[in-house]
């Protein structure tokens, strides 16, 4: 029963993340690989916070999403002007230099060990330690979030979001500014992996650079583009089926960094089949001359 | 701060050496984009089957070096026309764009890298071959021949490179392609089949680049994430696909990670090299931009 | 009325759009001819803020353009459709003719998520407008199609309706009747005096003289980046100049 409910708040952990990417990358098509970057900086954000005395939950959880959408604001008033692939490639620099910040500020993150004793997010005085309070908690924003994307895409603002992933200038032509857009999803979407950081923080009550990395970055891209962009409930579907398929190859009885590596093979195989089975999923029109 | 002479030429030494990893691994890189239009992403990948290709080959099946080298550098290079003909060109027949080639490219590159620790181990590998572990004196600076040949190795990738460009058919092909596809199609290029000849030439640097970083530090299966990101920077820092310029990025690059690392610490400095990326491409998007107002 | 002072446009060496000045006044459906290669389509993108000028000015009723960049253009006063059709594939023709409506409260993200109430009843005036217009333009059935299966005749139309949703002062029309039938070409011909008689600036780029024969006020020749003419269509089509530029 409680490997279930760990399971439980795990995949509901990845559908937040992955609906949190989805605004841009479901929504816009604007591909990134740096979410758990955001993540990180939440994690360690709440990390820090929960040391001293303030561990309510909503003000830890308000402050981590301001510090990942002010990070979001800045990444992407930087980069909104490139193209989508070299867009890409500036996320990747963006969370390789993450990745270097976590392993090496030791002061703050503990570096390579990490950081232990964690203590719990507290709501309404309850601490928020146990699987089953992560697992609501997370399941509500998560919950949250799919309403508020459905609303979303069923608004004029939903056309507007089709209209920039496939063909901004019409976009331009309209009257509308498609950066203002990208920039504000982005930064949204940067603050709630951040805010997500602090729930599994105090979750796990330790956390180390290891899920804040590349990896996990393809991972939360991939359930999102496997669950099938564009749509409020893919991301969640496609959490479901990558945190799963792990799990079961360790029932399988795979030793663990077997599995580890047969589950990367899995995610980089379906990453190459998506785009296979979906090659023009990825392109844009082009410039107005052409 | 050091200040001595030694240290210096010392350090200068050690530049040189990943001047010349940066700028052998931004060759190909810049070579398949000019060919491609795209970010071929797995050439990290094959950087690292390069070395654990000849490690098959030598350590575990035992050939001798002059048969398992070839061998294993063989094998590596050819996963650039393998993925020409069972990723990039059905994906262009399909119509992905850019991003696409990339993302199956990230794909193909997570694939391979972790079918190599599947197959021989996360853990560092250790090779050391005596010869090549064998230190030279250059002045006051120490470097082991594997080493050295790196350095040799950048410098006449680019001559060979210059050379080909000029001189031969595939080059003229190639700068064509990479000026104007269509146009390259419409005077009968197969810009299909320069593509795939490129992939081969940029994987056969790579994997070559691959073995004598083995043969420098450990082997592990992420060996060419690294290599790949600054050989990336430096293509990026001085124009994908232009030779002068992608050497002499690939120099500021490596003085700015070698030195500066006296000052920053020598654990950021890739990061310093990513922040200089960053930066360029906020800065100066001329050519990566399609977006905003600009008309053709 | 619509005001172009001086325009220069250079690619590379090149000079596309060579000291342009002309002026249209609200109603007169003006035509803009010439040659591949004259400028027309570069012209067009300068006026609507896609292509910044080397030199020149444009005003339109009294507005000076200056720099403002494309989309503020259009949210205030420009429309404008593209030789290239650009409907969106992914949405039905009902949906892609009201995402181009230009004032829509409904289309900011957070009031489209937390503020439903402000944008409801105007959406239903957008989706009644919608419908309106592709009646008009004998399209209700394709109302639910996404514009993706449409034939090039059926998103060709799309694309005005589209124009005519947006509304602006001045509408720039790109090769509006080109590839159509007859009958398609009629109704076109008939959208566009319609938003002169409503007062709207009209400029449009053609090669279908005959339409332009019919419909237009007033005739603009270019050549090379240069007005060659500039009268009305009896006048300019007879001009030997303006059949040599097209014949060379």
């Amino acid at each position: 029963m409680s490997y279930a409910l760990h399971l439980g708040t795990v995949i509901a952990l990845y559908a937040l993340l992955a609906s949190s990417l989805n605004l841009t990358a479901g929504f816009l098509g604007l591909v990134s690989i740096c979410q758990a970057a955001f993540f990180g900086l939440g994690s360690y954000t709440a990390a820090v916070l929960l040391r001293g005395t303030a561990n309510e939950a909503a003000v830890v959880a308000a402050v981590c999403f301001v510090g990942g959408w002010t990070g979001g604001v800045a990444l992407s008033m930087a980069l909104f002007r490139l193209r989508e692939d070299y867009f890409a490639i500036a996320s990747f620099a963006f969370q390789a230099i993450a990745t270097t910040a976590f392993y090496n500020l030791r002061a703050v993150t503990g570096g390579a060990p990490g950081i232990a004793g964690i203590a719990p997010l507290r709501f309404a005085g309850l601490p928020l330690a146990s699987a089953e309070r992560s697992l609501v908690a997370l399941a509500i924003l998560g919950g949250v979030l799919w309403l508020v994307q459905r609303a979303l895409l069923r608004s004029p603002a939903g056309r507007v979001l089709a209209a920039i992933r496939e063909d901004e200038v019409s976009v331009l032509a309209v009257g509308l500014d498609p950066n203002r857009y990208r920039v504000a999803l982005f930064a949204t979407g940067a603050g709630l992996a951040s805010m997500a950081g602090a729930f599994y923080a105090s979750y796990m009550t330790f956390i180390d650079p290891t899920p804040f990395g590349f990896d996990e970055s393809i991972l939360i891209l991939c359930c999102v583009v496997l669950g099938g962009s564009g749509t409020a409930m893919g991301p969640i579907v496609g959490a479901v089926a990558l945190v799963c398929l792990p799990e079961a190859l360790r029932f399988a009885g795979f030793p663990s960094a077997v599995a580890a590596n047969i589950r990367q093979i899995v995610f980089g195989a379906a990453l190459v089949a998506i785009v296979l089975l979906r090659p023009t999923g990825f392109r844009k029109t082009a410039g107005v001359g052409s | 701060m050091p200040g001595a002479p030694v240290e210096f030429v010392q350090t200068l030494g050690d530049c040189l050496v990943s001047v010349g990893l940066y700028f052998v691994m931004g060759l190909g890189f810049g070579m398949v984009h000019r060919a491609g239009r795209f970010f071929h992403l797995a050439h990290g990948a094959v950087f690292t089957a390069g070395a654990y290709g000849v490690y098959l080959f030598v350590r575990e099946l035992r050939w001798p070096a002059w048969a398992g080298v070839p061998a294993g550098l063989l094998l590596a290079s050819l996963l650039g026309p393998a993925l020409w003909m069972a990723v990039y060109r059905p994906l262009n027949r399909r119509g992905a764009g850019p991003l696409g080639l990339m993302l199956s490219s990230l794909g193909v590159s997570i694939v391979v890298q972790h079918t190599i620790s599947l197959a021989f181990g996360d853990a560092n590998l250790q090779v050391r071959e005596p010869f090549w572990s064998e230190t030279i004196s250059f002045g006051s600076a120490l470097l082991t021949r594997a080493q050295a040949a790196m350095v040799m190795f950048g410098a006449v990738s680019c001559a060979t490179a210059a050379l080909v460009l000029r001189y031969t058919r595939l080059g003229l092909d190639l700068r064509a392609t990479g000026d104007d596809r269509a146009l390259a199609e419409t005077v009968g290029i197969d810009v299909g089949s320069v593509l795939m000849r490129t992939l081969f030439g940029a994987s056969l640097l790579a994997s070559t680049a691959g073995l004598l970083a083995a043969l420098d530090t450990d082997m592990r299966p992420t060996m060419g994430m690294q290599p790949l990101l600054l050989g990336v920077c430096a293509s990026m820092l001085g124009g994908i696909g232009e030779l002068r310029g992608l050497a002499i990025a690939a120099g500021v690059l490596g003085v700015a990670q070698h030195f500066g690392a006296w000052w920053v610490g020598i654990q950021w400095s890739e990061s310093f090299a990513l922040f200089v990326l960053f930066v360029i491409l906020a800065a100066r998007p001329q050519g990566m931009r399609t977006r905003g107002s600009r008309a053709t | 009325m619509l005001e172009l002072e001086g325009v220069v446009k250079r690619f590379g060496g090149n000079l596309a759009v060579n000291q342009v000045s002309f002026r249209i006044e609200a109603g007169e459906l003006t035509a803009l001819i010439g040659p591949n290669g004259a400028g027309k389509t570069t012209l067009l993108d300068i006026i609507s803020g896609f292509s910044a000028p080397d030199d020149g000015r444009i005003r339109l009723n009294g507005t000076d353009f200056g720099r403002m960049s494309p989309w503020r253009r259009a949210q205030a006063h420009v429309t404008r459709t593209f030789q290239h059709l650009r409907d969106i594939k992914a949405l039905t023709c009902l949906e892609n003719i009201e995402l181009r409506v230009r004032g829509q409260r409904g289309s900011g993200l957070i009031p489209a998520v937390f503020l439903r109430g402000r944008w409801r009843a105007q959406e239903e005036a957008v989706a009644e407008r919608a419908r309106r217009i592709l009646k008009e333009l004998h399209m209700e059935e394709l109302s639910v199609k996404p514009a993706g299966t449409l034939s090039f005749g059926q998103r060709k139309l799309l694309s005005l309706a589209g124009a005519l949703a947006h509304d602006g002062d001045l509408f720039l029309l790109d090769e509006p009747v080109s590839g159509l039938d007859m009958a398609r070409r009629e109704l076109v011909a008939s959208v566009l005096t319609s938003l002169a008689e409503r007062g709207k600036h009209v400029l449009f780029v053609e090669h279908n003289l005959q339409l332009v024969t019919l419909v237009a006020k007033r005739v603009l020749a270019l050549d090379r980046g240069h007005v060659v003419a500039d009268s009305d269509p009896k006048t300019v089509l007879a001009s030997t100049e303006l059949m040599r530029a097209y014949t060379q």
